[in-house]
């Protein structure tokens, strides 16, 4: 048991460990790290916000909003290691798929400024179907919202957890598991990039229609204002997320580095491409043309002043006639930035998304073998491209590996970061993180040629689990 | 006024009171010095350890080391050292101290979990990662593991539920949601609009006027 501090002591002790830490200062282990001097201090006078937004930031397409004064939005400074949720008021534009308030989480520690943003994942919605969750179409997560409590719920999000935001991982060791920690959930539907509200009419005509706000765009601009008006500007930071988080990271990563301005700034999209493709291609040549023709419209993406426009004028390269172009246009943009993508070659979940509902030969396959052979086809064409766009990119790195008996091949970082190896090259997947994070020079491109030795894997139980509490 | 300025000037204002706290910040500062220097002489590269990094006599430290928010950081980093270190040994460890080393972790976990210290995701894999480093065979490791997560689904299932019916009976939900209805029925019959805008634009924008009426304090 510890003796109550006297406030008086406790004012002396923190007024001195002030002075102290001015010469003490280059006690860190890591770039972005308190000492352990200020960690102490921080932990009775949490360190407040010092890139909070400006007039100029509230203002113009996508503005910066805060909560307004008075609003209690959860948030306790001083309370590190816990996961706190924090509250959005409708005037930060951000809200749910359903209209119900969006909300996101907080797991802030003492001893550093770095920070990982991570984007939930959780497929997509377009339509009536889709938006509304209908059995046997694949929809998007939380059409409900998001409860307060929903990170103690073991939702399928939460199961699949990456070692990125796990403190404690039994299986990986990675340098986020220490920073200060954002999760993003996914609620909107539209890989944090939309903004439309949409009137879905239910084509059975029983139902009313569906009005569904597709508004990832502006909830991450109310994430970003929350988190530049509340913590510490991040010394490192790493935006990441799987599937639709993967994407949602890739498409925010402009605004949203431009505007936290951290020192050091990395990206992984796991899962998400964007693939290069263009806006009047073939679909012969470019597979997900339909499904992209398709969002474009649904999300308001090309709308007057709306998400594409809005990240075409800050990104000189960004051609919206080809919108793969984000790649080169982020690597060239922010040339010092560590940035990565990674899928498997075998996903059979996002291109199942990709090209399921907008070809009648995998939708008419006579088996299931078939079908997947045909949606592994179009994905074959798809990620090739992507993966020689990248090879040309000192700065942005492509990581390919085959297959993992794991959420349909389904993001590389989930779970653990194993069994996503390309064996040719001798290549982990920790490998290509730790060249993102802690490298120097050209980001590791590696792509593996055939899927033999990944299934010639034993069984892996843990694996076998996650798939049952998915299934 | 940066944080070390303010520091600073605290310091100041509080040395006219004191005399004594001059002593103490003397004190503090060359140790402070003495701990940069040996840090600068030693640094390899690898995190430093609080003894390495600050003089363990400074009064001020053993203050602020007192604070409860400081033994529960302690208590924190001691329980996820703990918990890689069993991880990475627990193959290796014999059976009784495995078992007792398990058995502790899992009441910390319980613990944490409860106060929002992990998330559920993460208290999983934990959870089954101690079914794994404890039990060997592997039908009684897949029985444990499966009912880890039937307890987990229960659970999250409730939830979600308990979640459902509270926005059903939430009033500023349900009269947004009804006002959304007529909103976007006025919006879509209407052939101009104000300000420039497009009707994606606009509806939009009075939606979330209604929100922020139904959420109004």
């Amino acid at each position: 048991m510890v003796a109550p501090v006297r406030p008086a002591r406790l004012s002396l002790a923190l007024a001195t460990a002030g002075l102290t830490l001015m010469v003490a200062a280059p006690l860190k282990a890591e770039e972005g790290d308190y000492s352990f001097w200020q960690t102490l201090v921080n932990l009775v006078s949490p360190p407040k916000a010092d890139n909070k937004v400006t007039a100029a930031q509230r203002t113009g397409n996508y503005p910066l909003l805060s909560n307004p004064s008075g609003f209690n939005d959860g948030f306790q400074a001083g309370r590190y290691d816990a996961w706190q949720t924090i509250q959005l008021a409708p005037s930060t534009g951000a809200v749910c798929g359903d209209g119900s308030p969006f909300k996101f989480f907080v797991n802030r520690v003492a001893d550093t400024r770095n920070t990982i943003i991570y984007m939930e994942g959780g497929g997509a919605c377009w339509d009536y179907a889709s938006c509304t969750g209908q059995s046997g179409i694949r929809g998007a997560r939380n059409p409900n919202g998001i409860p307060d409590d929903y990170m103690s719920l073991l939702n399928p999000g939460a199961s699949l957890v990456s070692p990125f935001v796990t403190r404690v991982s039994p299986f990986d060791a990675v340098k986020t598991q220490g920073w200060n920690m954002v999760y993003v959930p996914y609620c909107t539907g539209d890989i944090y990039s939309g903004d439309k509200v949409a009137v879905y009419n239910d084509p059975s005509g029983q139902n009313a229609p569906l009005v569904w706000h597709h508004n990832g765009a502006r909830n991450v601009r109310a994430v970003v204002s929350w988190l530049k008006d509340n913590l510490p500007r991040p010394t490192q930071m790493l935006s990441t997320g799987c599937s639709a988080g993967g994407a949602g990271s890739l498409t925010s990563y402009h605004p949203l580095r431009r505007d936290l301005a951290p020192t050091r700034s990395f990206l992984i999209d796991d899962s998400g491409p964007i693939f290069p493709t263009l806006k009047n291609g073939s679909p012969v040549d470019y597979p997900s043309q339909p499904l992209m023709a398709l969002i474009r419209s649904a999300w308001g993406l090309d709308q007057p002043n709306g998400p594409l426009p809005y990240l075409a004028s800050g990104l000189p390269q960004f051609d919206l006639n080809e919108l793969g172009s984000l790649y080169p246009a982020l690597s060239s943009k922010y040339a010092n930035d560590r940035l990565g993508h990674t899928h498997f070659w075998k996903d059979l979940n996002y291109s199942s998304y990709s090209y399921e509902r907008f070809y009648p030969d995998i939708a008419n396959a006579p088996d299931q073998a078939t079908k997947e052979a045909r949606i592994h086809a179009r994905w074959n064409t798809d990620t090739a491209r992507l993966r020689d766009r990248l090879n040309t990119l000192n700065n942005f790195g492509g990581y390919f590996p085959q297959y993992r008996a794991l959420n349909e091949s389904h993001c590389t970082t989930i779970v653990d970061f194993k069994n996503a190896d390309v064996q040719a090259q001798n290549l982990e997947l920790k490998h290509f993180i730790d060249s993102v994070l802690d490298g120097q020079g050209k980001v590791i491109d590696a792509s593996e040629q055939d899927d033999k030795a990944d299934k010639a894997k034993p069984f892996n139980p843990l694996y076998w689990l996650i798939d049952q509490l998915l299934g | 006024m940066g944080r070390r300025q303010a520091a600073a000037h605290a310091i100041l204002g509080y040395r006219m009171k004191h005399p004594l706290a001059l002593a103490l910040i003397l004190i503090a500062t060359v140790a402070g010095l003495a701990a940069w220097w040996s840090s600068r002489a030693t640094d390899t590269g690898a995190p430093l350890t609080p003894a390495e990094a600050t003089p363990s006599s400074s009064p001020a430290l053993s203050t602020l080391q007192a604070t409860p928010q400081a033994q529960a950081h302690r208590e924190r980093e001691r329980f996820e050292a703990d918990a890689r270190d069993f991880f990475a040994r627990a193959s290796s460890l014999r059976p009784v101290e495995r078992s007792e080393r398990a058995d502790a972790l899992s009441r910390q976990i319980d613990r944490y979990e409860g106060d929002g210290g992990l998330s559920a995701g993460e208290a999983v894999l934990l959870r089954t990662a101690l079914v794994k480093a404890t039990v060997d065979d592997p039908a009684q490791q897949a029985e444990e593991v499966a009912a880890i997560a039937e307890r987990y689904r229960t659970h999250a299932d409730q939830r979600m539920a308990a979640f459902a019916a509270q926005q059903r009976s939430d009033p500023r939900f349900q009269t947004y949601k009804a006002r959304e209805v007529q909103v976007v029925a006025e919006v879509m019959a209407m052939t101009s609009f104000p300000a420039g805008l497009t009707r994606d634009q606009y509806l939009r924008q009075r939606l979330q006027e209604e929100r922020e009426r139904a959420y109004a304090p």
